[in-house]
């Protein structure tokens, strides 16, 4: 029996974790969230359809050959800097709905997400990832909480190595304990980079309804 | 203590720890081993192998030479057959063939896994299995950090700057269009 005691526990353990994965709403983020909104795709591309015809007035605008083709000229350039700055709010309003759509997702997630469901993920992976993680984006708002993950994935590496010396159960308790508070922190980071999103995308908002403000027809 | 003593004493641990000696033997042996640290080290070390080829109930042996040759001398013991002499060849080859016998039990129960250690070794692997699904989840969550912030950034650029870092030539042509028709329509 005592050959076979660590396959059996190996055994109930894994079907342990199965049953507590499927208690557990899914992993990942909903395809609905990922990406840009498409109401804003659209608006962006009206945004780039409108700048290629500010270039060719502003091309246009020192071969005017009188007052009133000049004056025609800057009319179409206001307007545009007008329709530019109503598809900016609406550009923001919608990716503001969804970077707050994501951070509604995320805050639940990240309370119920637990070690098991992970682990299952990990094995349906096939393994962990291999190659490291391209180097994101330096500063902005989501910068401190970048730095706070990858601290976080340093003091997850220094924990495997202490696992695989572990001599007693209590000191598998133990880094256990450990592992779970990392996974908690990364979690903690997670939804701090979606709210400090949210809070940028509301600061540039209300920038761009004060700019759509002062571009309103006189 | 001179080798010849040691020798002698070490060639008959084996009969000694087994009951086998007569009284005069086994107090010689006694009173040789209470003076060298080398004998009572390897009377020690025999005896730990015979405790634990008891605790195995001799089953757990990897072949069945030590559970025939301790049976044997027990068989021989419980009949009353002593040895003749103290050089009785039989019984020094049974004992000697026992030391072995018992002492590759001894290495083998010492360095093969046991159930405990295995057992152990599983709960590591997958402890470390646990650590390294944690940063892959880590990593995950990097990728989606910087997936928001590069869409942020794109979206900064694309809709003609406000709060946050921009570069210069981020802007979209509107304020270098209104710089290009200064004193236009005046």
């Amino acid at each position: 029996m005592s050959r076979h005691r660590p396959v059996a526990i190996g055994a109930l353990l894994a079907a342990a974790a199965v049953l507590a994965a499927e208690a557990l709403p899914p992993r990942g983020m909903p395809e609905n969230l990922r990406g840009m909104a498409p109401e804003a795709r659209e608006a962006l591309g009206e945004i780039r359809k409108i700048a290629e015809q500010q270039r060719a007035l502003a091309q246009q605008a020192p071969r005017a050959k009188s007052a009133e083709e000049r004056e025609a000229i800057f009319r179409a350039i206001s307007e545009n800097l007008r329709k530019i700055a109503g598809l900016r709010v609406r550009i923001l309003e919608h990716q503001l709905a969804r970077a707050k759509a994501r951070l509604e997702w995320a805050k639940p997630h990240a309370a119920q997400l637990r070690l098991a469901q992970v682990v299952l993920a990990m094995k349906q992976a096939g393994g962990p990832p291999r190659g490291p993680v391209a180097p994101g984006p330096n500063g902005g708002p989501v910068a401190e909480a970048r730095r706070k993950v990858e601290e976080a994935i340093s003091r997850l590496e220094a924990l495997q190595q202490r696992a695989a010396k572990a001599a007693s159960d209590e000191e598998r308790r133990t880094l256990r304990h450990e592992i779970e508070k990392e996974l908690h922190a990364v979690e903690q980071q997670h939804v701090a980079g979606f709210e400090a999103i949210v809070s940028a995308l509301e600061e540039r908002l209300a920038w761009a309804r004060r700019q759509a403000a002062n571009q309103g027809p006189k | 203590m001179n080798n010849q003593a040691c020798e002698q004493v070490q060639a008959q641990i084996g009969e000694y720890l087994l009951g086998g000696l007569p009284d005069a033997e086994r107090e010689a042996i006694e009173s040789h081993v209470a003076l060298c640290p080398r004998c009572a080290c390897e009377l020690a070390d025999t005896r730990r192998a015979l405790d634990a080829l008891d605790q195995a109930g001799l089953a757990a042996a990897p072949t069945g030479v030590a559970d025939a040759v301790v049976a044997g001398v027990a068989d021989r013991l419980r009949q009353g057959l002593r040895p003749r002499s103290r050089f009785g060849w039989p019984l020094a080859v049974a004992a000697a063939a026992a030391c072995l016998a018992v002492g590759a039990l001894g290495i083998w129960l010492g360095t093969r896994p046991t159930g405990r250690d295995a057992g152990g070794q599983v709960a590591n692997e997958r402890l470390v299995f646990e650590a390294q699904a944690v940063v892959a989840h880590a990593r995950s969550v990097l990728r989606q950090l910087d997936d928001v912030k590069r869409e942020y950034d794109a979206i900064g650029r694309m809709v003609n700057g406000g709060p946050g870092p921009m570069k210069r030539g981020d802007r979209t042509e509107g304020p270098k269009v209104i710089g290009n028709l200064k004193g236009v329509g005046s």
